[in-house]
């Protein structure tokens, strides 16, 4: 999924970090889904709810747990800083751990027991394989840490823990469909009739190659200030890097309302010309579509997914040749992977939003660092 | 023979080239291996035009090597998008006057994959290091992650002295005066690799070897296994675990020195040989002074932002204390896509801090975009940047000075205290830190202080927590220093008595063990006259935590509380500052003079989250902006958040003296 010799040239330094940031809440917040109008957004509104957002997490900074079987020896906030071990009572488990997060109103904790971490760290890094790719190298090392959950790691809220973790090729298959060789996908979001950030990445031989922004054309389309000139950049894509699978141009304001939950948004934004999808595969269209024929086809998709993502004898009982048929077949390749696009966002965005830290917290004087800071 | 009017050497000001005026530190990196060869003319170009005397690039050992011995130094095809001909390359430096800082690794990242290493060498388990459990040390980086090879591991330095040899045996004609090269580092970052936890790595076998040697050296039974977690039982056995953590900072001095000594035997020996280690506050195996026992200097990268100011400052007291020539050698202009996003402000702001601190010379890495990096001044074809472009000439113009005007390094900052870190305690800290063995520079990164990790109760054999309390000592002195606006350094406590007696008045942090060493080393400081303040205890034990025998004379004064003791101390010995600044609390300012004690330049910086507005008292005279050259109020100086200014004296203005 990564080439070992992959590109990543032409990347703006302010776009590049707005990319980073994009599962944040604009500066104002998250869009308020309410303020949709208009009998469209009544009868999308009737056939696919917003999900209410979750950015009412606590400023404070995460905090790590340290314990010998069962005994806080210390309490870390990250971004300098700890709390007395008695700030939880009694022996730590998984429900004290709870109670003190929500007493403290952090937004992630992690106790860790210390005479484990050892092991699990060694246990961690036996786990990569040197010449294998990328993700699939994430993949082992995050299998390795959710089986030490409830063990010698708790976490609350437990976001891992739900989340199924793929085989590698399941998920090779998955993005294969998802995005084929020699193709490119390509997604703009626009501003004021400004680039607000961009991002092109190119595929062959089943992996990424290329990482790159509009810059990688600025000679041949500088700037775009309307999604309806996205042909432009298509084209300047096509023919210098490769034919595009995938086309978004979004205002940016449909991207926050999006990843607020507002699964209708992109349609809508579509139908209003607001927003682009060129091209748009099945799957894509399938996704951002709103209303129940995408609700039905996605739980059904998802559980055969789930099925195949649970264990390792999952992808094996259907063979490699069903599987692949199966992820053919699916509406969504993400259903594939058990998960649900949806979810899949949110997840990402509380995970992101979660464990930002606020470095001008890392420079605030707590108990006092080396540094006299 | 060598003489020195063809070697190069480190000045107080730069580069000394022969017995030429130093050269100015001043560098921007391009990697040639990267850039295709047609735009080489162009980017060079930019740098000269920005101003910097030097450029520096990475020589990367796994893109020259064809096969297991066999190097291409630009004879063959290019095949795989790399450039490989580095003596057109050093050609086209020459041509324009530039001077060459080379690195050769073999570490290098450069955000390669494997980090520069062939891949045969990451994947043969005699180079690999291992942890504690016997696993190997695996870096998570993309594109793929791979485990690190152990600089104790003998087959590791034959391969590594290969590729040395084959290098300097291409670059050695090309040195200066006889080509454009004068400085080459050895390898890159050697800090094993950021896994500087005690007991996460290495224990390669031959690592036990040269650990039980160590041992043997010391007096102590060489047939001990290294410890692999903190279970020391009594004194005896601490003795053990601070000997496995000195015993690593030893192993990166002697894998230095090795990797030098195929350079120097080769005809690099007319050139400065210099590291880099990544800036850490806390965990960092091994000291600059030590570095520089076998090369002419050491220095610290700086990957930070303007938010960071605290520890961006740290790092330039501690590179000015403790190094020859304090250096940055890779100093972010730009970064790397996985990274913490810095933008503009980022880059002006620390660059400011760290020539405000003292910091001599710096390589702005990258000057010359390429893959894997964003956000430098000149892109890959050597376009410039317009705005960006600007920015830095103007940095770097201001530095330099003019015909009118003296360039920063010209002018010095008179500072008589020095704050001492003590390496035994630092060793303890690492020891008993609690998250061990995950990496004290992650943890750093994430704002988790020595003091946070540090255990509460006392190991055994000691009576006190030594680790958690000497850093809050440190702490301690430095907000103590910071708002009483003193002006120090820190000092490594294995810097020479010579360095030391530089400063009038040392403060050191003293718990229940010194080594003795370090004792003689400040008993010497006090015959010679300077003022020693020692806190909070007295030791009774010396670095083997035996008692100390009556010969032994601590030469520290016992002291009250130091934030009551030190203004009288700095009082007594007239080193309070003249000129000072409000709000204390959040602006720091440093003043910069010339030979005259005329002070010539001025930096103000707002260390807090929120605007402000300086005064600066004790200066009588009218500052201009030094970039921009509008004249500043020195009653109303405004400062953005985490923002340094550098002020210059007008021209029409008064005198000032700092």
């Amino acid at each position: 999924m990564v080439d070992p010799r992959l590109r990543m040239e032409r990347l703006n330094p302010v776009h590049w970090a707005r990319l980073l940031d994009l599962m944040l809440p604009p500066p104002g917040g998250d869009p308020d889904p309410s303020q949709a109008k208009g009998a469209l957004a009544a009868l999308l509104a009737r056939t696919g709810g917003a999900h209410a957002s979750t950015t009412g997490l606590s400023p404070e900074m995460p905090a790590i747990v340290l314990h010998r079987q069962g005994t806080v020896l210390r309490i870390l906030r990250l971004g300098g800083g700890t709390m007395g071990g008695g700030a939880i009572s009694g022996p730590l488990t998984q429900e004290s751990l709870r109670a003190f997060r929500h007493q403290h109103q952090l937004p992630f904790v992690a106790a860790v027991e210390l005479d484990q971490l050892p092991r699990l760290w060694a246990d961690v890094q036996s786990a990569v394989k040197p010449g294998e790719d990328f993700v699939a190298q994430q993949l082992s090392m995050l299998r390795v840490f959710r089986e030490a959950l409830g063990k010698g790691v708790l976490v609350d809220p437990r976001l891992l823990g739900s989340v199924p973790i793929p085989q590698a090729s399941l998920l090779q298959m998955t993005f294969d469909r998802m995005l084929p060789d020699r193709r490119s996908l390509v997604f703009y979001l626009l501003d004021g009739g400004t680039i607000f950030t961009s991002l092109i990445v190119a595929k062959h031989h089943g992996d990424v190659y290329l990482v790159t922004t509009h810059d990688a054309i600025a000679d041949q389309v500088s700037g775009l200030s309307s999604v309806q000139n996205a042909r432009q950049v298509l084209r300047a894509v096509s023919e210098r890097i490769a034919p595009p699978h995938i086309g978004i141009f979004l205002p940016l304001r449909v991207w926050h309302e999006t990843v607020a939950g507002d699964q209708s948004a992109i349609a809508r934004a579509a139908v209003s010309r607001r927003a682009v999808l060129d091209p748009a595969p099945a799957w894509l269209l399938a996704i951002v579509g709103a209303g129940a024929v995408a609700e039905v086809a996605t739980r059904t998709g998802r559980l055969a997914g789930q099925l195949l993502s649970a264990s390792k004898l999952g992808a094996q009982l259907f063979g490699s040749k069903r599987t692949e048929k199966l992820v053919q077949t699916l509406s969504n390749p993400l259903e594939a992977l058990g998960l649900d696009p949806w979810e899949t966002l949110r997840w990402s965005r509380d995970w992101r939003r979660r464990v930002e830290l606020d470095r001008s917290k890392v420079v605030s004087p707590t108990r006092g660092d080396a540094d006299g800071s | 023979m060598m003489s020195p009017s063809d070697t190069v050497s480190i000045g107080s000001h730069g580069l000394r080239l022969g017995t030429d005026p130093d050269l100015p530190l001043l560098a921007g990196a391009m990697h040639y291996f990267r850039i295709e060869k047609r735009h080489w003319g162009r980017c060079l170009d930019a740098v000269v035009d920005l101003g910097l005397p030097l450029v520096e690039t990475y020589v990367p050992w796994s893109i020259h090597e064809r096969g297991v011995g066999r190097f291409d130094f630009g004879d063959g095809p290019v095949v795989d998008g790399f450039e490989r001909d580095l003596g057109g390359f050093l050609d086209a430096c020459a041509a324009r006057n530039l001077k060459v800082i080379l690195r050769p690794g073999p570490h290098i990242n450069a955000e390669l994959t494997h980090f520069g290493y062939p891949e045969r060498i990451i994947v043969d388990p005699k180079c690999q290091a291992r942890g504690s459990q016997g696993n190997p040390v695996v870096l998570p980086v993309p594109p793929r992650a791979f485990p690190v090879p152990s600089y104790a591991s003998e087959a590791f330095h034959h391969e590594a002295a290969v590729w040395l040899k084959a290098f300097a045996d291409f670059v050695a004609p090309r040195c200066w005066p006889a080509g454009p090269v004068v400085a080459v580092q050895v390898d890159n970052e050697l800090s094993l690799f950021f896994r500087t936890g005690a007991y996460d790595q290495d224990y390669h076998p031959d690592a036990v070897v040269l650990y039980q040697a160590f041992l043997s050296r010391r007096g102590t039974d060489p047939a001990q296994e290294p410890p692999r977690r903190f279970d020391a039982a009594d004194a005896g056995d601490l003795v053990r675990h601070l000997d496995w953590v000195a015993f690593k900072e030893w192993l990166v001095v002697w894998a230095l020195d090795r990797m030098a000594r195929v350079l120097r035997m080769c005809g690099l020996d007319r050139v400065v040989l210099f590291h880099n280690f990544p800036a850490q506050r806390w965990g960092a195996p091994c000291s600059l002074p030590g570095a520089e026992q076998v090369l002419d200097l050491a220095g610290l990268d700086i990957y930070l932002g303007r938010r960071d100011y605290q520890a961006v400052k740290a790092h330039a007291l501690s590179l000015v204390g403790s190094s020859r020539l304090p250096f940055v050698p890779e100093l972010g202009c730009g970064g790397w896509p996985w990274w913490f996003a810095f933008d503009r402000a980022d880059q002006r702001a620390v660059m400011l801090n760290v020539l405000m601190h003292g910091v001599r010379g710096f390589n702005l890495y990258m000057v010359v975009e390429r893959d894997r990096w964003y956000g430098s001044p000149v892109a890959t074809d050597g376009q410039r940047r317009r705005d960006h472009f600007a920015e830095i000439g103007q940095l770097v113009a201001a530095i330099k000075g003019s015909t009118e005007e003296p360039g920063l390094m010209e002018l010095e900052r008179p500072v008589s205290v020095g704050l001492m870190r003590v390496r035994d305690y630092e060793r303890l800290a690492l020891c008993t830190a609690l998250t061990d063995p995950l990496p004290p520079a992650a943890l750093d990164l994430l704002g988790v202080t020595l003091a946070d990790v540090s255990p509460d109760e006392p190991p055994e054999g000691l009576s006190c927590p030594v680790a958690r309390d000497y850093a809050l000592a440190l702490a301690e002195a430095s907000a103590a220093l910071d708002g009483l606006q003193v002006p120090y350094h820190y000092l490594d406590s294995d810097v020479s008595a010579d360095r030391l007696s530089h400063y009038e008045l040392l403060l050191v942090p003293t718990f229940e063990f010194m080594d003795e060493a370090l004792m003689d080393r400040l008993r010497t400081y006090v015959s010679q006259g300077g003022r020693l303040l020692t806190w909070p205890e007295t030791p009774r034990l010396d670095g083997r935590l035996q008692p100390l025998s009556e010969a032994m004379v601590f030469p520290g004064v016992g002291t009250g509380p130091l934030a009551t003791v030190l203004p009288e101390v700095l009082a007594e010995r007239d080193l309070l500052p003249a000129a000072t600044v409000d709000p204390a609390d959040s602006v720091d300012l440093t003043v910069w003079s010339d030979a005259q004690r005329e002070a010539q330049i001025v930096f103000v910086a707002n260390r807090g989250a929120r605007p402000c507005r300086a005064t600066i008292r004790g200066l009588p005279c009218s500052l201009r902006d030094a970039l921009g050259g509008e004249p500043v109020d020195i009653n109303h100086i405004s400062l953005d958040a985490f923002q340094v200014r550098m002020l210059r004296r007008s021209p029409d203005g008064g005198r000032f003296h700092g």
